[in-house]
């Protein structure tokens, strides 16, 4: 076959073209390098201008320059950074390239899928439900050009052209949402050196004066929480994080290691079972690293959870998407949280051993005379841990204390000054003095970091917690009662512990003022609450079963419906529902419009050929039925007549004038009778004729 | 390579051959789910590719909005088959003429494509092997005639071939096609080619383009109606001029007398040479308006006059 010529693009498909990569470069100039986003914007006004016939296409030369130029860009920024941004500028930027080179129809596809691919690479950097729609409607819009490209010069009004399109785009939204719901949600084939270089807002692992102050300024939300139950009282919501067991200066650490995080071992995980009336759920923003949190005495109920060897709940692998997780609690059993021993969950010990004891009262050597002096008078007294920790807690509440997001720079000693001169200061360092204080008296104790209460929507009654609910707090080691929980700031207010933190700093007026545009801010105003409420509301449910359904909440929801559901029948099942809406479309699109009658025809004479084989008078290929009937009648001219007539009803139902139904039956059922008798005819003549032979 | 060239032959004959079998050469056809073939194209496995890819960063990223959107575009792929094969389903071809023409020319199969009801059939295309492709749309319940055409190589009847007919209808990815195959023949004439003739018969033996006008020395004999494709080299112009009537006049004498154009009178030359020498024979005796005679093996047409008889004899030397 002679190789056709390259077609150009037509003029018609080059402005949906340049419409595409518009609508799809758009938000990607976000995220990369602003002399990319001024190459690319140029490359598009030069190829928009070779559209118009006011510039020529680039010679080899100026390519060759603007893809070294380019390449060599290219390394310079993004050389040190191997992430989900440089492979996606790395995209930009080529696609960008292609702009001007797209010139015949073939360029086209590589194009569009370069520019599909992308669409789906903005996935990895938001995720709401507006980008979803976005990201959506540019794929139709990049689709659109492979239409385009396709459809016939037929004078179609493009209303109609339009609708012919979206009819298969939206055809396919049933069959999506069903594969969506049964696809097997695989674990990653491999691990994922590339991450987004994105900054997450949330708990660190180390606390200085300042951090969590820090935090309270963002409104962003931190996970959101629904009880299956009655949400537990505002004062017992304390979503425990990561423990501060380290005090280096100032500043206090956690010693916990990601091997310790590895050594834990997966809690036997309960069935999640919606009744339970001691269950929640979490739905977590992406926090980068592997903490859950967790209200206190909480086991697993999802398998994406585990427990490591201090008892806290860790993911398996970093939260890069909002997640979900599910665990039950026992509100009763305040005491003595899970640890592993030998492969087995048991309660904590009421005993801490020497390398416990050694890291939970590790102090720097020396710092802070006032506090050490001040601590080792009570301990004349001769108290116990527990009468110890009241009497501290009681000097918050009796001494002049003041809750503030905005305390003094302190010069030289932090707990010095803080517990003697400013006492001006906000959760971190009520918990941090409490713990100093503790420890100079010998009692084991640490820092507990997460966040504490959380805002109720009470259109759809989950917990909203946010970046602002951020909390330290102190947990005690009593002998024979294992941790105990104490809560410095709340001596000091009881509203943040009560109400949260807009109310504790309410005459202080430092709720996120450092963020005028945070709708948290006017929550006094009916309406925005109420759209707040809505748009959060949307957003949770958007996360909780669109983006958030992963492999545990899809075995979940399946084996509500299903029972239990492995790997394989999930596989079958999509197999099934996909066969099944296949062929139902066929149906619908009229597949079987005019099946029947003409097979049918062409089905008889087959079989009458096929019983004619054994007299030796086979139908060669490509015979038509006129020229067999000829050929048999010069063998069998007893049946000229006969093997005539078939023949001539064969062809006019084949190729005659147009019959209605009955007609054309009847004329069927008289071709059937008349082909079977002349085939028993003739056989039974050949049998006869071969003996005499 | 050769053997691996030889069984790829075999191949494609074997698979055309069941082709054939499963959709016989006629006249009429109309495209069903028996005789429509569908395959993603190039790009549609290119296209495939990227799917792939989508499903792979949707596991590795663990995103449920890449996986939504992998399927997404994973469905219009499966949904474009079903437009693609709706787009030819229904569509009948009937091949309604076809022309005569000599080997060199081009022989024109004239169709008839009528799409099915409620239907647009769009950007048909439709190829003959070796010959430049046509593309045609149709609107629904329209008949559009399509002229396909195949340069004659060889005499006879000759049918079109192999037609494929194909669209990437809507978007590219996936390619449905019909191999149909027509019975009407078009007929190719021999190429007419001046050959030498030993044989003679009369004066014309020595027979050359002036040797047959040697009108001086025939005798008009009488006057017949004109008949369609007679010379105006004989018609009786005066007798148009006085009675407004045409008549053609005729001759007798050696020259009007009946020349015989045989297959034998060649000196050289195999079957084929020897028939576009007759070929070439019979055009310019029929443009001169002699009688002859054509006698071929195991054919004689018996002499006479005008395009229909020249006609006769060219289909003659078609087939022979």
């Amino acid at each position: 076959m002679k190789r056709q010529p390259d077609k150009l693009i037509p003029q018609s498909s080059l402005f949906t073209l340049l419409s595409a990569f518009i609508v799809v470069m758009l938000p990607h100039y976000a995220n990369v390098s602003s002399w990319l986003v001024i190459l690319s914007v140029l490359l598009l006004l030069w190829r928009s201008s070779i559209v118009k016939g006011w510039l020529d296409y680039p010679g080899r030369s100026v390519k060759t320059l603007l893809v070294v130029a380019s390449v060599v860009g290219f390394y310079l920024s993004y050389r040190h950074q191997f992430s989900v941004e440089s492979a996606v500028a790395f995209f930009v930027l080529s696609v960008s390239l292609k702009l001007i080179e797209v010139r015949f129809i073939k360029d086209c596809y590589l194009f569009v899928f370069i520019l599909l691919y992308l669409c789906a690479c903005q996935f990895l950097f938001s995720q709401t439900f507006l980008t979803a729609i976005y990201q959506i409607t540019a794929s139709f819009v990049t689709l659109a050009v492979l239409f385009s490209l396709h459809k016939g010069r037929l004078d179609i009004p493009s209303k109609i052209r339009a609708l012919e399109f979206a009819k298969l785009v939206f055809i396919a939204i049933p069959l999506v949402i069903i594969i969506f719901m049964f696809f097997p949600r695989i674990a990653p084939l491999w691990s994922i050196p590339l991450s987004t270089g994105k900054a997450y807002t949330g708990i660190s692992d180390s606390m200085s004066p300042g951090q969590i102050a820090e935090l309270t300024q963002s409104s962003e939300r931190a996970f959101r929480v629904s009880f299956s139950g009655d949400i537990p009282p505002q004062n017992q919501l304390y979503w425990r994080g990561l423990e501060l067991d380290t005090l280096e200066g100032e500043t206090w650490r956690s010693s916990e290691t990601p091997a310790q995080i590895l050594l834990g071992r997966l809690d036997e995980v309960r069935t999640f079972n919606t009744d339970d009336k001691d269950s929640y759920s979490v739905l977590i923003e992406p926090t980068n690293n592997r903490w859950a949190y967790a209200l206190a005495n909480s086991s697993l109920a999802s398998t994406n959870l585990m427990l490591s060897d201090r008892g806290y709940i860790r993911f398996k692998s970093n939260v890069i998407q909002p997640t979900r997780y599910k665990l039950t609690y026992e509100i009763e059993k305040l005491t003595g949280p899970l640890s592993v021993v030998n492969g087995k969950t048991v309660r904590v010990p009421s005993v801490l051993s020497p390398v416990e004891v050694r890291r939970y009262t590790q102090l720097p050597s020396s710092g802070n005379p006032i506090t050490r002096q001040f601590v080792s008078k009570w301990l004349e007294k001769g108290l116990t841990a527990e009468e110890l920790t009241l009497q501290m807690m009681r000097y918050f509440r009796e001494q002049p204390f003041y809750y503030t997001l905005r305390p003094p720079r302190t010069r030289e000693s932090l707990f010095d000054e803080f517990l003697f001169d400013t006492r001006r200061g906000f959760c971190a360092h009520y918990a941090g003095a409490l713990v100093y204080m503790l420890r100079l008296a010998g009692v084991p104790s640490r820092v507990i970091v997460g966040y504490q209460g959380g805002e109720l929507n009470q259109q759809e009654g989950y917990l909203m917690v946010h970046q602002y609910d951020a909390h330290a707090w102190v947990e005690v080691w009593l002998d024979g009662v294992g941790w105990q929980r104490y809560d410095p700031t709340a001596m000091v207010a009881l509203d943040r512990v009560e109400k949260g933190l807009r109310e504790a700093v309410k005459e202080e007026g430092s709720f996120l003022s450092d963020n005028a545009f945070a709708s948290a801010r006017y929550n006094n105003i009916a309406f925005v609450r109420w759209m707040r409420l809505r748009l959060d509301a949307l957003s949770y449910n958007w996360q909780k079963w669109v983006v958030g359904y992963d492999g545990q909440t899809q075995y979940d929801f399946l084996s509500r419906w299903l029972g239990a559901v492995s790997f394989k029948s999930l596989a079958l099942i999509m197999a099934t529902i996909g066969g099944v809406i296949v062929v139902i479309a066929f149906l619908l699109l009229g597949y079987s419009k005019k099946r029947g009658a003409v097979d049918e025809v062409v089905l008889e004479f087959e079989r009458f050929c096929k019983s004619l084989e054994k007299t030796g008078m086979k139908r060669v290929i490509g015979e038509t039925p006129s020229q067999y009937t000829q050929r048999l009648a010069v063998k069998f001219p007893l049946h000229q007549k006969a093997l005539e007539g078939l023949s001539r009803i064969f062809n006019d139902l084949q190729y005659g004038e147009s019959r209605d139904q009955d007609d054309k039956a009847r004329l069927l059922d008289n071709m059937k009778q008349q082909a079977r008798v002349l085939a028993r005819e003739i056989k039974r003549w050949n049998k006869r004729h071969d003996k005499s032979e | 390579m050769e053997t691996i060239n030889k069984i790829k032959e075999r191949l494609r004959v074997f698979f055309f051959n069941w082709v054939k079998r499963r959709n016989p050469p006629s006249d009429k056809k109309t495209l069903t789910q028996k005789n429509v073939y569908i395959f993603p194209t190039k790009e549609g496995g290119l296209f495939a590719g990227l799917l792939l890819l989508l499903l792979l960063t949707a596991i590795n990223y663990q995103s449920s909005l890449i996986y939504l959107f992998t399927f997404l575009l994973g469905a219009v792929f499966v949904f474009s088959i079903i437009f693609c094969f709706k787009n030819l389903s229904g569509l009948s071809v009937s091949l309604v003429a076809t022309n005569e023409c000599f080997v060199g020319e081009e022989a024109i199969y004239s169709f008839a494509i009528k799409s099915g009801p409620n239907q647009y059939c769009e950007s048909l295309v439709f190829a003959v092997p070796q010959e430049p492709k046509k593309r045609i749309d149709l609107a629904a319940s329209e008949v559009v005639s399509l002229d396909l055409s195949k340069s004659a190589k060889k005499r006879g009847a000759t049918t079109l071939g192999r037609v494929r007919i194909e669209t990437v209808y809507p978007v590219g990815l996936i390619r449905a096609w019909t191999w149909l195959e027509f019975e009407k023949a078009a007929l190719v004439f021999p190429e007419p080619i001046k050959g030498e003739r030993l044989v003679v018969d009369g004066r014309l033996g020595d027979e050359s383009d002036e040797g047959v006008a040697v009108k001086g020395e025939e005798e008009l004999t009488g006057l017949r109606d004109y008949a369609l494709g007679d010379s105006p080299n004989r018609i009786a112009w005066k007798h148009y001029a006085s009675k407004g009537e045409l008549y053609v006049k005729e001759f007798d004498g050696v020259s009007s007398s009946t020349s015989w154009l045989r297959y034998f009178d060649y000196g050289s030359g195999n079957k084929e040479q020897r028939l576009s020498y007759l070929c070439h024979d019979v055009l310019n005796y029929s443009d001169k308006g002699l009688r002859f005679g054509l006698e071929l093996p195991g054919v004689v047409i018996e002499p006479s006059q005008g395009e229909p008889h020249k006609l006769e004899c060219l289909r003659a030397l078609a087939l022979a």
